[in-house]
């Protein structure tokens, strides 16, 4: 291999965050997260309340997570191994796998904060509102909470919504800096 | 049974690899049981997502005390270990960091001195290829000056220069094992900033661009999901006669061999001699001195950054840096606190994960967040301070009631910084926030305490009652078992361990070598 072998080089399978393998009528194809969200691919991990709920949350964290497939990713990579898991709560010591319970958790602990002060759901709720739940979480000073600590919870999500968005070849583009892959990951997943 | 080899050695990382190279080449055979799955460089993508796989996710690291080490994200997992991931910042040692106790009666000595490692340092360097500039790294130690130019500068290391520069602060190219030339028929470095997601062209040096290919070459075999669980000892209970493992079904295994290396990363090598008690040694093997598991060791590390008018397009070369500074190494530079300190400055930043643009400002959300990303894509700059800790006693690894899949049990740590370290992580952090804003930058500030790199648990010396192994990493209780990896570090310095876990083991790979025939049964 030299210098001129690399220069550039790309060994493109495809663009974009990578190919996951979505079971569609039984079959298993390889689709985007955001195309698993638009082909309402079924959920295996996540409840349909918690996955709303997920889209919600994390889309007030990040507008466009929700669209960018944020819940088929966090569902996706809920049912792979610790070891070749892609979610970033792997790496914080306080998040034991399986990460199931993290996100199960954190959500039914939203879900009960946010009916407790506001009589709502969270995605029924007035922007401002959001925003002070919001405050609450990442500050650690919501009340009632019963799962992982609020910060670490607002954290994680906050970085699923960046890295379906941001965490791309479409995302570097849309922050208009070069991708610069060496091996590009696969598109579909 | 598989058929006995010379050499089993258990982890192909940094440590793993270079054992593997240095014995495989000398005519032994060899072979290296690696836990995780295998790996071509052709798996390394270039995304901070999928770069995740390298990162260590189970068996799970119960982390107590008052702060985590970090284990998942500075352990690795499959071929090449830790080191697919490391950025390759490569100080060396200084003296005085291997003689701590001896000069200030602080901490802990190394059974050895600078100048016994200096051959290997540079025997490793002209392996591997290291990029700085050694006088213009003033504070470097004596050896053989790098094999290569220094890496690229761009607007980001400029930008920080002027910050060091206005605060009377010198900063030299770092030493970093990137290739900026071609070197011995790997490419050089196309600045491209993916360090973290591990390098498939092999500019990094990573075990599977170097140490490895050459132990394959000279014959060693690499065995991918053989989860080592116990290192085996005769009937005497004086000598290793193999390990124990499972496969990826579950199935156990044996494999005898003359000598035994654990080279299972610094938490990994504490847990396997811990469940490898015996009627002989009850408190595990190896343990005669009790001190398995004892003294380990972390770096208090943080992250400042800085949002430039300029564009810094952060993005761009090495996740290690492009400068380097160490004015504050002297044990004594920060008043009241103990110990070395140092600088590695304008990080290539993506903007995702743990390090990227995202977390730089985790209190940002929603349109304000959209707004930073964008603005910090181009005029972000990124900076790491690294803090020596002290050696402590009860900083340890031990064995948590819970189990694995294969019943082993599973690695607890506890770890506290010491009040030193503490109070050098506050004065980087002042220090660096100060030096941004000197840099010009319109805001500048700090991140949280972060721990990085992994050290100490096996700890090397010359007196077995306060020592695991001996100068060579050798066990004092078992002839042919040695330890690879940052586990033998007495002390932490503040540099990153990597370089010198790679001395060490090819000290002691070297030792083991040449000393064959008194090994072998």
């Amino acid at each position: 291999m030299n210098q001129d072998d690399i220069n550039r080089r790309e060994f493109v399978r495809n663009t974009g965050l990578g190919a996951l393998a979505f079971q569609v009528a039984g079959a298993s194809t390889l689709l985007t997260p955001r195309e698993a969200r638009a082909a309402d691919v079924p959920l295996g991990h996540l409840s349909a309340a918690d996955a709303d709920l997920l889209a919600a949350f994390a889309d007030h964290l990040l507008p466009g997570a929700a669209a960018a497939g944020v819940t088929h990713f966090v569902d996706h990579q809920l049912g792979v191994s610790p070891n070749e898991c892609l979610l970033m709560c792997k790496y914080f010591p306080e998040i034991k796998a399986p990460f199931d319970t993290f996100y199960s958790g954190g959500l039914e602990a939203l879900r009960v904060a946010v009916a407790e002060k506001f009589k709502s759901t969270f995605a029924d709720l007035a922007a401002a509102d959001k925003d002070a739940i919001v405050d609450a979480v990442w500050r650690g000073e919501v009340t009632p909470w019963a799962g992982p600590p609020p910060p670490l919870f607002y954290m994680m999500v906050r970085s699923d919504a960046v890295d379906v968005v941001y965490g791309t070849k479409d995302g570097f583009d849309e922050l208009n800096i070069p991708y610069m892959a060496h091996i590009m990951p696969p598109e579909k997943w | 049974m598989a058929d006995k080899v010379d050499v089993v050695i258990v982890g192909s990382g940094a440590a793993g690899s270079v054992f593997a190279a240095t014995l495989a080449e000398a005519g032994r055979s060899v072979l290296v049981l690696e836990g995780g799955k295998s790996r071509t460089l052709d798996d390394l993508y270039s995304s901070q997502i999928w770069a995740r796989r390298l990162k260590w996710g189970a068996p799970t690291v119960e982390e107590t005390g008052k702060h985590p080490v970090w284990y998942n994200f500075n352990a690795g997992h499959g071929y090449g270990g830790a080191a697919m991931h490391h950025y390759g910042v490569w100080p060396r040692y200084h003296p005085e960091d291997m003689r701590v106790k001896s000069l200030y009666g602080r901490g802990l000595d190394w059974p050895f001195g600078y100048d016994v490692l200096r051959p290997y340092y540079d025997q490793v360097q002209e392996d591997v290829g290291l990029s700085g500039d050694a006088d213009a790294e003033i504070w470097r130690p004596p050896g053989a000056p790098y094999p290569l130019p220094p890496v690229l500068v761009n607007e980001h290391g400029e930008a920080f220069a002027k910050g060091f520069d206005a605060m009377g602060l010198h900063t030299s190219p770092i030493p970093i094992a990137v290739l900026s030339r071609p070197y011995k028929g790997r490419p050089a470095c196309i600045w491209d900033g993916w360090c973290d997601a591990g390098c498939p062209t092999g500019a990094l040096a990573n075990p599977l661009a170097v140490y490895l290919p050459r132990a394959q070459a000279a014959g060693a075999r690499l065995q991918a999901q053989s989860h080592v669980t116990r290192v085996l000892m005769n009937a005497a209970g004086n000598r290793a006669i193999g390990v124990e493992y499972y496969d990826a079904d579950g199935t156990r295994h044996v494999q005898e061999a003359e000598s035994v290396v654990l080279a299972a990363f610094t938490v990994e090598n504490p847990r396997i001699l811990l469940n490898s008690a015996t009627d002989h040694a009850p408190n595990g093997l190896a343990n005669s001195s009790g001190l398995v598991g004892r003294y380990l060791l972390s770096h208090a590390a943080i992250m400042v950054y800085g949002m430039f008018e300029q564009v810094t397009n952060s993005f761009f070369g090495t996740t290690g840096g492009q400068l380097f500074n160490q004015d504050s190494f002297d044990k004594f530079s920060d008043k009241g606190a103990f110990g070395s300190r140092q600088w590695e400055v304008a990080l290539a930043t993506k903007p995702n994960d743990l390090l990227g643009i995202c977390m730089s400002r985790p209190d940002l959300y929603g349109a304000k967040l959209h707004q930073f990303m964008h603005d910090a894509a181009r005029h972000l700059g990124a900076m790491v301070g690294v803090c020596e800790d002290q050696p402590s006693i009860d900083n340890r690894v031990e064995l948590s009631d819970k189990k694995d899949r294969y019943g082993m049990p599973l690695a607890r740590t506890v770890y506290q910084y010491s009040d030193d370290a503490l109070k050098l992580w506050k004065a980087a952090g002042e220090q660096g926030v100060a030096i941004t804003k000197a840099a010009g930058a319109r805001e500048a500030w700090h991140g949280p305490l972060g721990g990085q790199h992994i050290m100490g648990g096996t700890i090397m010396g010359n007196d077995p009652a306060g020592s695991v192994v001996n100068p060579y990493s050798q066990s004092h209780d078992v002839a042919n078992l040695f330890i690879g990896g940052g586990g033998v570090f007495p002390t932490s310095s503040c540099v990153n361990s990597t370089f010198t876990l790679h001395a060490t083991s090819l000290m002691s790979a070297t030792w083991l070598r040449d000393h064959w025939s008194g090994i072998a049964a």
